[in-house]
């Protein structure tokens, strides 16, 4: 994770620089530019620092700010260097948090001419000048001295430092370490030194678990400014202040409350904003070449300051100073610990913190109290719902062109036409989803219906049972049928008994029996359709639309269903059934409306009505059903199957296919149809048995080996797992070829896809508004066509079609046949 | 499996078991491990993240994700420490007024981007997660508040007891994490808000269609978290006693973890969250950043 900030002050500062370069002002204007990079920015420290750095800055009329980064990380020192160096300052200066990382960046400042001026890094190589305002060895060891003898020699301590790769901090801990160990021989490290001391949280966990995992611990030494924080407040925290001893060197304002309570034991410091004036004074010096002399002391901080000058080109390590540290070291409450500008004064705290399944028996036979009313609406008595002039378009397409729909109440309505004629689009204006366009007569119960909403429909009584139900898997049966009274409630309180009450009596009503606490995700797609319907009955629903309820059902689970819909008709709610299986149609309803690509075809009543005549009507054409002449000679089989078997799935099972052949495979809905059908793909392994293709034995590992050699695979959930929906009706088209449209210097040829998708939209006769259209915005019926088409596109010599019958047309789509394409056409109904 | 563990799921039960196996096996190893001391200490660290956890679950459910709260907090904190201050120092219930409205604001700005630009959750919180973050760096310069009003600075010991190990403390975070995962668990199960939010992350054009306000649930989903998110600041601002602009930085990845891991178990959510801080406890070698 990176992070990387710079102070508001230094941006500012930064783009000062910047415009006395670009107006060339900065080569005229001979002031000297001074950038500091600081281990962190934000904390009081180095808040102190560049109030030092300002006050010199303005006193000695240069142009010095100061950057810090937001975490003490060497990686952004750098960064924060090199961007100076880009700005072309004069001196840039520097507190590292790892000498060694900074060299390189340092040396590189210095070809380029810049002055380079350290602090708090004793070693540091590529520097014209360090300073310190304390020897590291007198620093560390006053520290060890004084940690001795207010422990009187005994017990374990822990050292805290900056980081492990901090120069200085390391150089302290280094010197008190092995003072202790010289003179206080009992006295024993609690593990090596930690590096957190920039932190305060890092500290304080460490401190804690220290502590625990120590039961003798008995000071802490904490070098960096956060340090000696953190580890008092767990010292507070454990309540064991003049028991732990904590020391360091931090800031006043921010430890107040910790030494007003005694917690915070003692520290050595000085005051950073000297460091600041000293950066900005020396830095100046330097870059007008009059810092030369070693020894060369500063006006107001002289007596408390120590330099030495790197010697620059040479390898030798700098020679620290030998004058005495003890006139330097301070303790922090007879000098600097005096609050400061800059280090947020305040007196201390007042005081210190205070230490302190299934439907049951009862539920059943509400159905009597319903009247039941016999389905006398065969043309006479008023409309509960008039529809005419109902017209609508969806940018290019009409999708309903003058339509006229009218449904008496108790009635059962079937709306019959192919897929793509504008059926969902009814559906959805008359439930308010959409509006139609001008001019349209929308009547309920003799009352205009104009400018309808959802809500609205819903609170007329009009109820949408949708083809994807539009149920919530996650939740239970009797929160997804009664889920309404969610809706608006007052008080807005979930009473799950009457919801399991409500839900319950209405599934009585329908005559079945579903355990009410089970996840709908758990039920089978005929249960979840039960819950649908009940769901719709819950808001006494006069109106019912169906949309292609039986298309994923059983037979028995078909005519159960049809049961219940005959069921609500004597319970006076008008029905309207979408289906494509036109015996159902008839057997169900009592009048037909027939739709035709968006226009209104007729009413007919079912009495004496046939299924080729309705096909008739909804295709416009006349369709021979007659069976295709049986070829005489038995070609070489394309492909067969011979004893195959998957533990579990199928068994023994062995067919032969003939090229242009095309052969339904039928059984019930878990009879192993599919799961034969995907080894078939290559996506699963047969157990035993064999696969011949072509004459030649067929080893697949994956379906992209089924692919390759030209079986296709079209499943049964067409719509979720064979288009990407958002994604444009070409680009779906051609995912499958991607290869087969390369051009020149293997990019996708955009003339190719053109010329291919045309083929298939023109083939297939879908209807689309643009090929660049997201495939979403087509209807069911041509989704599954461009689902097809994807397939056909890799020319397969064998098409799986897993239920093609599921919502397709009752018309063959055309050029699904190729007389080359062996169809083995699965049946999906169970016999 | 007895049936009084029933509702909990199979991965909540694996979680518990391998939590329960780490546990073991620190309990055997060391002797600090199961004290008091340690068990309440892991309560406190966590009381932040749960709360954080318990906001987030409510946009998990909603079918949302939100990676910018844990920033979106440290900017309450700021703005919350900086007005209180200017107002004179205020005091608990104005912080946590305060807190949570900030946050909830933050959390509305979220919500407005996603579903009136209908643009994808990951993507807005991601920009705003930038936004929040470079904004209160620009505007803080990175500098941190060590000056808080000394109500927030004061520890608050709700219980306290001296075992052999030292004293074992539970403080107020932990009474705010409580109260925190009880509304939220009473939004989630008892009130036809939570249903709807429930309803909407399970299908949102059914939600849609059966008339949900899709835009409200939004709101009170990315509000929810913005103000959990916010309370949360406010706790980690009086454990820490300070205000740094980046503390929670990078905290969101910690918390989505344990979330998307231990969903929809809530209460493997926080079990997760426990099971942070025993990670975090099982490597005591601290970051060295």
């Amino acid at each position: 994770m990176i992070k990387f900030g710079l102070t508001r002050r230094s941006l500012i500062g930064a783009a000062v620089a910047s415009t006395l370069l670009a107006g060339g002002a900065f080569a005229q204007d001979d002031q000297t530019t001074i950038g500091v990079v600081v281990k962190i920015g934000g904390i009081p420290w180095f808040n102190a620092m560049e109030a030092g750095i300002k006050e010199r800055a303005e006193e000695l009329g240069v142009n010095a700010f100061m950057v810090g980064p937001t975490s003490a990380d060497p990686a952004l020192q750098v960064r924060a260097i090199e961007d100076l160096i880009a700005q072309g300052v004069d001196v840039i200066g520097v507190v590292p948090n790892d000498a060694a990382v900074l060299e390189p960046v340092l040396a590189r400042a210095r070809e380029q001419g810049i002055h380079v001026l350290t602090h708090e890094s004793p070693d540091q190589e590529n520097v014209d000048w360090n300073f310190e305002l304390a020897s590291a060895q007198g620093f560390g060891e006053a520290y060890g001295k004084q940690l001795g003898e207010m422990l009187n020699g005994q017990g374990k301590y822990a050292v805290f430092v900056g980081g492990l790769t901090v120069p200085l901090h390391n150089a302290w801990a280094d010197a008190a370490i092995a003072y202790i160990e010289a003179n206080y021989p009992d006295m024993e490290p609690a593990g090596d030194r930690y590096g957190v001391a920039e932190d305060v949280d890092a500290s304080r966990r460490t401190a804690l678990d220290l502590m625990r995992a120590h039961d003798d611990l008995k000071g802490f030494l904490a070098f960096g400014s956060q340090g000696p924080i953190g580890a008092a407040r767990a010292v507070e925290e454990r309540r064991k202040g003049g028991e732990v001893l904590v020391m360091g060197p931090f800031s006043p304002g921010q430890g107040r409350s910790l030494m007003h309570d005694g917690i915070l034991t003692g520290g050595y410091m000085w005051n950073p904003k000297q460091a600041g004036e000293v950066f900005v004074t020396l830095g100046n010096m330097i870059a007008n070449g009059e810092a030369s002399r070693p020894g060369w002391r500063s006006r107001g901080w002289a007596s408390s300051s120590r330099m030495s000058r790197t010697r620059t080109s040479s390898s030798t390590s700098w020679s620290r100073s030998t004058t005495r540290p003890s006139t330097i070291l301070r303790p922090w409450a007879s000098e600097t610990g005096r609050p400061r500008e800059g280090l947020a004064p305040s007196p201390p705290a007042p005081s210190p913190h205070s230490l302190q399944h299934n439907i049951d028996a009862g539920s059943s036979g509400p159905r009597e109290e319903n009247p039941v009313m016999t389905n006398t609406a065969t043309g006479n008595g008023a409309y509960l719902l008039r529809l005419e002039h109902v017209s609508k378009r969806f940018g290019g397409v009409q999708a309903l062109d003058d339509i006229t729909f009218n449904i008496y109440p108790g009635e059962v309505l079937c709306l019959a036409g192919e897929n793509g004629c504008g059926k969902s689009t009814l559906i959805k204006t008359i439930s308010g989803v959409h509006r139609p366009e001008a001019g349209a007569v929308m009547e309920w119960d003799g009352t205009d219906m104009t400018g309808l909403d959802p809500a609205k429909a819903r609170a007329l009584g009009i109820q949408v049972i949708w083809q994807d139900l539009a149920l919530f898997p996650e939740m239970s049966v009797a929160e997804n049928i009664a889920f309404e009274r969610n809706l608006g409630a007052r008080p807005a309180l979930v009473d799950n008994r009457a919801m399991r009450a409500e839900a319950g009596a209405i599934l009585d009503r329908l005559g079945v029996n579903i355990p009410l606490d089970a996840p709908v995700r758990s039920l089978s797609i005929a249960n979840r359709q039960l819950v649908a319907i009940a769901r719709a009955l819950v808001a006494d629903a006069r109106l019912v639309f169906m949309d292609e309820p039986t298309a994923s059902l059983s037979q028995k689970e078909t005519d159960a269903l049809i049961e219940i819909v005959r069921r609500l008709s004597e319970q006076n709610i008008a029905v309207v059934f979408v289906s494509h299986r036109l015996k159902e149609v008839l057997d169900i309803s009592s009048r037909v409306t027939v739709l035709r690509d968006g226009r209104y075809v007729g009413t007919y009543p079912t009495k004496g009505m046939t299924q080729a005549r309705l096909t008739e009507l909804m295709t416009g054409s006349n369709f021979d059903y007659a069976a295709r002449p049986e070829k005489t000679e038995e070609p070489s089989p394309i492909l067969s199957v011979e004893n195959l078997s998957r533990s579990g799935e199928y068994e023994d099972v062995s067919f032969a296919i003939a090229p242009g052949e095309i052969v339904g495979l039928t059984g019930r809905l878990g009879s192993g149809r599919t799961e034969l059908a995907l080894s078939l793909f290559g996506m699963t392994r047969p157990d035993a048995g064999r696969i011949t293709w072509q004459g030649a034995p067929l080893r697949m590992r994956s379906n992209r080996d089924a692919i390759r050699a030209g079986i296709a695979y079209v499943s049964e959930d067409r719509l979720s797992l064979g288009l990407v929906q958002p994604q444009s009706i070409a680009d779906n088209t051609v995912v499958t070829v991607l290869d087969r449209l390369l051009g020149a210097g293997k990019l996708l040829s955009p003339t190719k896809k053109q010329r291919l998708v045309d083929h298939w939209i023109q083939r297939l006769r879908v209807k689309v508004g643009a090929p660049e259209d997201p495939v979403s915005t087509l209807s069911g019926g041509n989704q599954q066509r461009i689902v097809l088409s994807k397939w056909l596109a890799t020319e397969p010599r064998l098409l799986i079609l897993d239920s093609p019958t599921v919502g397709v047309d009752v018309a063959p789509a055309p050029g699904s046949s190729p007389s080359s394409t062996s169809l083995p056409k699965r049946g999906w109904r169970s016999c | 499996m007895p049936k009084l563990l029933s509702f909990i799921g199979p991965t909540e039960r694996w979680l518990i078991i391998v939590i329960a196996c780490i546990c073991a096996g620190l309990a055997l190893t060391t002797d600090t491990f199961f004290t008091l001391v340690n068990a309440f200490d892991l309560l406190n660290y966590s009381a932040v993240n749960v709360i954080f956890a318990a906001g987030l679950l409510v946009v998990l459910v909603a079918g949302g994700i939100d990676i910018s709260f844990a920033v979106g907090a440290s900017v309450v904190q700021y703005l919350a420490v900086t007005l209180l201050m200017q107002i004179g120092g205020g005091n608990w219930a104005l912080g946590f007024i305060l807190s949570a409205f900030l946050g909830f604001c933050l959390g509305a700005i979220n919500a407005t981007l996603i579903y009136r630009f209908r643009l994808i959750s990951i993507v807005v919180t991601i920009a705003t997660f930038n936004l929040f973050f470079g904004l209160l760096m620009f505007f803080s310069g990175g500098v941190s508040i060590y000056l808080l009003p000394d109500w927030m600075t004061r520890r608050v010991i709700l219980f306290e007891h001296e075992t052999a190990a030292g004293w074992a403390e539970i403080t107020l975070p932990v009474l705010v994490m409580a109260v925190v995962v009880l509304a939220t668990w009473f939004l989630l199960r008892k009130l036809s808000y939570g249903r709807q939010l429930f309803a909407m992350g399970d299908n949102v054009e059914g939600a849609r269609r059966l008339g949900i306000n899709i835009g409200a649930m939004h709101y009170l989903a990315y509000g929810w978290l913005g103000a959990c998110a916010g309370i949360a600041g406010l706790m980690q601002a009086h454990h820490a006693q300070e205000v740094v602009p980046n503390a929670l930085y990078g905290r969101e990845l910690e918390v989505l973890a344990a979330v998307v891991l231990g969903a929809p178990g809530w209460a493997a959510g926080a079990v997760l969250c426990w099971g942070r801080s025993l990670a975090s406890r099982l490597s005591p070698s601290p970051r060295t950043d």
